[in-house]
């Protein structure tokens, strides 16, 4: 519950929330929605894939999401190339649900990091083409900066590899990037549990995405919560301005009117 | 590995056709324009050049998974564990020729007239060449052939058959169109400044015919359903075709398969060839079989796989598929359509069209 002061604004929208959420691997479209409730997310993610023509069902996914108050951030996944995410971007500004992308260009196949030189060059002509350009990028501040410099409206660094639930591998890095960013920094990735969500806010991060760490939860719903929770707390926390990491103990109580004689500086060992 | 079934493109090597050309550049490109299967057929070399020619061409087919074939020499093709063996009708007998390289391997037959190809079949051959279709000048004392046997082969062979003999795009037409659904080409790719430009040429005209041959549903279909290799010899084929000029090649005329040594002076015709480009050619089609004739069909690539359509724009195409109701995103050539403009876009020959829409993803 942040304060309308503090609200996170991208492509000229304030957000209500700082979570962003991906909408794949759940168990059902159903329970992707009560996660999607839980979490309160307004930003929502998706993948651009051909229609099997062969089973041309329903739609899979929009009738779930459609009719409520949501960003919808389509991605470039399956691009490894700034061609391809350029095609993927503008078929889906054609879905007429708005204009923002974020990029996703994979540079190899099983570190699913993306390819910073073509993420670059996506970045930089879906800016000039009018779209709102979310990069996912690696934790590279140099990266972030160039990113930002392209056009970005926001930059989506990654705690660990997409799907890995490591955390935040690089808390440092991901520090700097949160301190010298002039656009929004959402940590898109590697998150496991509400933990990382709040240590990425404490950090300074502007928001978060997360997706197979919700969906893949045991209880996708609860954990959808938690996140939502786990970001508030992180970004409350940052705000509060924590104390300083000292190598010392200090007593919360006052020394004065103690009655009992303090063990010695050896502690247990006698003299 | 790929079996003789899928190979539509067959080149083979005729290193008199590019001289001053490395015939590892020619073959590498020709592969990259998407010939299916190579043969080795070197009757000038010393035994020591035909191996290490075959082993070289081996690991580029190997590279790219292709066939590799050597024409002629059992001993050569096992040695260089070719996919298979090419022989002609005065060369080692079938059955000879079987015993010695195993089951394992491909035995091709030359054949030049119905009676052959049969018999070929019969004694076990994978595949068989008819031709040579055109007069060729790598086999000066053969008499062409003319597309009244492929037509024959069309209608006769169980087994995979390649039309060979002056086999170039501008011959394709004629030749898929009297039945044959492989093609084997010689001087036509290797002896063009483009082999990959020809190959990708000779591939199109290929997958049109087979495109057309494809049954109905709905108006479309993909490659899929295209499993029952039913070539329609009664069609009446009307084609207009619009050849995009290039340079001037010089193209020499063409190989058949395996035989004689001798090879005679090469002439040089000078032709127009049409290579690269979207070389429009629509066929229209009456069936026998169609329940409504007359209909255009065009061949596209439809989401990655081959189809055909009767729909002439993409608004009708998403009906004819299902797609009006849905919120899908259509791509057509690699630009994004607006939903506006679908019912006004018109569909051509060899289009790429892409139906995409949203699915679950972070």
């Amino acid at each position: 519950m942040n304060a309308p002061s503090s609200k996170l604004a991208i492509g000229g929208i304030a957000l209500r929330s700082r979570l962003f959420l991906g909408t794949g691997r759940y168990p059902s479209p159903a329970v992707m929605r009560e996660a999607l409730e839980a979490s309160g997310a307004q930003v929502v993610t998706f993948a651009v894939r051909r229609v099997d023509l062969d089973d041309a069902g329903d739609d899979p996914l929009l009738r779930h999401t459609e009719g409520r108050d949501l960003v919808y951030l389509p991605n470039t996944s399956g691009a490894s190339t700034a061609d391809e995410a350029v095609r993927i971007a503008r078929l889906a500004r054609e879905a007429g649900l708005g204009n923002w992308v974020k990029v996703e260009i994979s540079g190899h196949p099983r570190l699913l990091l993306p390819d910073p030189v073509e993420t670059l060059k996506a970045t930089e002509r879906l800016a000039r083409e009018g779209f709102t350009v979310l990069p996912y990028t690696s934790d590279d501040p140099m990266q972030a900066l160039r990113l930002e410099e392209a056009g970005a409206a926001a930059v989506m660094p990654g705690g660990s590899p997409i799907g890995t639930g490591l955390g935040i591998l690089n808390p440092y890095s991901l520090g700097w990037i949160a301190e010298q960013a002039g656009v929004p920094v959402i940590v898109d990735a590697g998150l496991g549990s509400a933990a990382d969500a709040a240590t990425a806010m404490e950090l300074g991060a502007d928001g978060i995405l997360v997706n197979t760490p919700v969906a893949k939860a045991r209880d996708p719903v609860a954990m959808a919560a938690a996140m939502r929770l786990g970001v508030e707390a992180g970004w409350l926390s940052r705000q509060a301005g924590r104390i300083p990491r000292r190598a010392y103990a200090s007593a919360s109580s006052d020394e004065a009117g103690a009655w009992f004689a303090r063990p010695p500086a050896t502690g247990g060992i006698r003299p | 590995m790929r079996t003789i079934e899928d190979c539509k493109l067959y080149v083979i090597t005729g290193e008199q056709y590019h001289p001053g050309r490395p015939l590892a550049e020619v073959m590498e490109a020709a592969i990259a324009g998407g010939a299916d299967i190579v043969q080795l057929r070197d009757k000038n070399g010393t035994p020591a050049e035909r191996f290490a020619k075959a082993k070289f061409l081996r690991a580029l087919t190997r590279r790219h998974g292709a066939l590799f074939i050597v024409n002629d020499d059992t001993e050569l093709a096992l040695a260089a564990d070719a996919d298979g063996v090419h022989l002609g009708q005065d060369d080692l007998p079938l059955e000879e020729a079987r015993r010695r390289v195993g089951r394992g391997m491909l035995i091709g037959i030359s054949t030049h007239e119905i009676a052959q190809a049969l018999e070929a079949e019969r004694a076990g051959a994978d595949y068989v060449g008819v031709g040579p279709v055109y007069p060729t000048a790598t086999k000066p004392g053969r008499k062409a052939v003319t597309t009244s046997y492929v037509s024959e082969a069309a209608a006769m062979l169980r087994i995979p058959f390649f039309a060979i003999g002056g086999i170039a795009p501008e011959t394709a037409g004629d030749v898929l169109a009297a039945g044959a659904r492989r093609l084997c080409a010689v001087s036509a790719v290797v002896g063009h400044p483009d082999p990959a430009a020809v190959c990708v040429s000779l591939k199109r005209s290929i997958e049109k015919w087979e495109a057309l041959d494809a049954g109905r549903m709905n108006g479309w279909t993909t490659a899929e359903s295209m499993e029952t290799e039913e070539t329609k010899k009664s069609e009446k084929i009307k084609e207009t075709e619009e050849t995009k000029v290039t340079e001037e090649t010089k193209v020499t005329e063409e190989t058949k398969v395996t035989e004689e040594t001798e090879e005679s002076e090469v002439t040089k015709v000078t032709e127009e060839s049409l290579v690269t480009e979207e070389c429009m050619k629509t066929a229209a089609v009456v069936s026998p079989v169609a329940a409504t004739a007359d209909g255009m069909r065009i061949p596209l690539l439809l989401n990655g796989k081959r189809a055909w359509s009767e729909a002439s724009t993409l608004g009708a195409l998403a009906t004819a598929l299902g797609l009006a109701e849905r919120r899908v995103m259509a791509e057509l050539n690699g630009e994004a359509v607006p939903r506006e403009d679908w019912n006004t876009v018109q569909i051509r020959a060899d289009d790429r069209v892409e139906f995409v829409q949203f699915v679950g993803g972070g």
